[in-house]
């Protein structure tokens, strides 16, 4: 079966840059899949995306979208894709519905033949009463909605999302959700997800691509990560100030992952060896309020431990 | 394409602002010109032929309206990358030359409306008697100058990466570009130097071409038009390779 994403060697350089913002990616991606792209600032990650939708062209390889080269056959490729920009683009002069007008046009749709899907849309994000505003009226997370309506004027094959929860708050995120899980459980959308957010990631993905420096470091679903590279956490909490003196004193400084006033955070490979000690003191001081947690990798952990890693090397 | 043009029109009609400021500068300089300036020159000797101070100006004033149109359509390139429209602009199903000569197109359109607007201002206030086929060419001329003068100002902010610099420049070269040209005087009135740089100016030839389709009518005219449309084509070849140039770095 053909990959909705198929990137050979995919390189990108831009005047003026040391080195390429994509370096030799190479990734398939099959129908109906939810992929996260994580990676840190400056990791090439939008450069990625722009690529995928044929804002760009490559400096070297390719990338092949539905079987067709985004740039070259971007009238054909493009009907069936539909992507959410980092930086909330609109024109900021006319109102939302114009906005949206325009995307329909760009699409060759007839207003008339989309009007109830906007509405329907606005609806389920809450602009219905903004939709007539100047878009430089709205704030940021009804601008990220505005986006997302304009996105899926029509149902995709591709949607990529470059971070579409900035600016959105905790109900606008889960209702992006769940719009996105329709569209993906009901109409077998592919999704190129990107995030600063891991949870969302980590809630919303079957497979995680991890980029650092251009390059693909980790191509996994988030449970392969979270097994290689997570590390379960035991937070002691220690509310009197002599007791966790003498958990510091107990147990090696590399074992200690945080430190505040009242909790400490123990992982490492070194940290079950000192485990039993630690459950001793926790039980001495279980009177004067000690607690012990023992907190499961997520796959933010893993990530963070895994671009540790990635920059330790690279270093 | 039709989006493309789509766009640019709401972008004009939907912003009142901008819409005041393409008339308001026109209509101040009509009324300027049809009392006061008119009232003191009277008639103006025109390639041997008396004719009036309104028909004389008209066409500068149409020009002066098509070079401040032209500018906002240049000025318009650097608000869609600042902002990011273009990345937004170019994920949706269009190609490359369908873009580029749907945005030359659209912006032309849009001088050429702005221009016809002052046309029509001109000729409330300053009731001028042209014969119909003059008004004809006059209508040909404005859209060949149109489409060279949005092309002269599309080039340049294709050529200049820097939006400060570009709006410096087009705020020099705008007035520059008129008042070295024989736009509100004969060219045998202006001064030595303004008359030397008169003939490498391409304001000259715009003027030219409109009053002499004005006042003489479409066979006085075609020389200028037919330099004026080599000039927009050559000119729209050089931003379509520019622009594809630019969009390979977005």
């Amino acid at each position: 079966m053909t990959a909705v994403v198929a990137a050979r060697s995919l390189t990108k350089s831009y005047k003026g840059m040391d080195r390429p913002a994509v370096d030799a990616v190479t990734f398939d991606i099959g129908a109906g899949v939810v992929v996260g792209l994580l990676g840190p600032n400056g990791a090439g990650k939008t450069t990625l995306v722009k690529l995928t939708c044929g804002v760009t062209m490559p400096t070297s390889g390719e990338v092949r979208v539905l079987g067709g080269d985004p740039v070259a056959d971007a009238a054909t490729v493009k009907q069936r894709v539909a992507v959410v920009h980092q930086l909330m683009p609109v024109d900021n002069m006319l109102s939302a519905v114009d906005n949206v007008k325009i995307a329909a046009a760009f699409r060759g749709l007839r207003w008339r033949a989309v009007h109830p899907r906007v509405d329907e849309m606005a609806a389920t994000f809450g602009l219905t009463g903004v939709m007539g505003k100047l878009a430089f009226t709205l704030s940021g997370g009804q601008r990220r909605r505005l986006q997302l309506i304009r996105a899926l004027l029509v149902v995709p094959r591709l949607l990529m999302l470059d971070e579409p929860s900035a600016g959105l708050d905790v109900q606008g995120r889960r209702q992006m959700w769940d719009v996105i899980g329709k569209l993906n459980s009901e109409h077998g959308t592919t999704i190129i997800w990107t995030s600063h957010y891991i949870e969302e990631i980590e809630r919303n993905c079957s497979r995680v691509l991890v980029v650092g420096g251009g390059s693909l470091i980790r191509d996994e679903p988030p449970a392969v990560l979270v097994r290689e590279f997570g590390e379960r956490t035991i937070r002691v909490r220690l509310p009197e100030a002599a007791d966790r003196a003498r958990l510091l004193a107990l147990i090696p400084a590399e074992c200690v992952t945080a430190s505040t006033e009242h909790e400490v955070d123990i992982a490492g490979p070194d940290a079950s060896r000192h485990l039993a000690a630690v459950v001793e003191l926790v039980r001495d001081a279980a009177g004067r309020g000690a607690t012990i947690e023992f907190r499961a990798p997520s796959l933010e952990d893993a990530y963070v431990a895994l671009v540790a890693r990635q920059q330790g090397l690279t270093r | 394409m039709r989006a493309v043009i789509y766009r640019e029109l709401l972008l004009l009609t939907r912003n009142r602002t901008n819409l005041l400021l393409a008339i308001l500068p026109t209509t101040i300089y009509l009324l300027l010109f049809s009392t006061s300036l008119n009232g003191l020159v009277g008639q103006i000797r025109y390639h041997g032929v008396l004719v009036g101070y309104p028909e004389f100006t008209i066409p500068a004033i149409m020009l002066s309206s098509m070079l401040a149109a032209s500018t906002t359509t240049g000025t318009s390139l650097f608000q869609e990358e600042t902002g990011g429209m273009a990345v937004e602009l170019w994920s949706y199903p269009l190609s490359r030359p369908a873009y580029i000569s749907g945005k030359i197109i659209a912006t032309t359109a849009l001088v050429v409306v702005q221009s016809v607007a002052a046309l029509l201002l001109g000729v409330l206030v300053f009731h001028v008697g042209w014969p119909a086929s003059h008004w004809v060419a006059l209508a040909l001329g404005t859209m060949v100058a149109s489409l060279a003068f949005n092309a002269f100002f599309l080039m340049l902010a294709s050529f200049v990466h820097d939006f400060q610099r570009f709006m410096v420049l087009i705020n020099v070269i705008g007035p520059l570009l008129l008042f070295s040209s024989p736009s509100f005087y004969p060219v045998d009135r202006m001064p030595p130097a303004l008359r030397l740089l008169s003939v490498l100016n391409p304001v000259t030839y715009g003027i030219e071409c409109l009053r002499e389709g004005a006042i003489f009518g479409f066979r006085a005219m075609w020389p200028f038009a037919a330099g004026l449309a080599v000039a927009a084509v050559a000119l729209a070849a050089l931003i379509a390779g520019v622009l594809a140039r630019r969009l390979r770095e977005l």
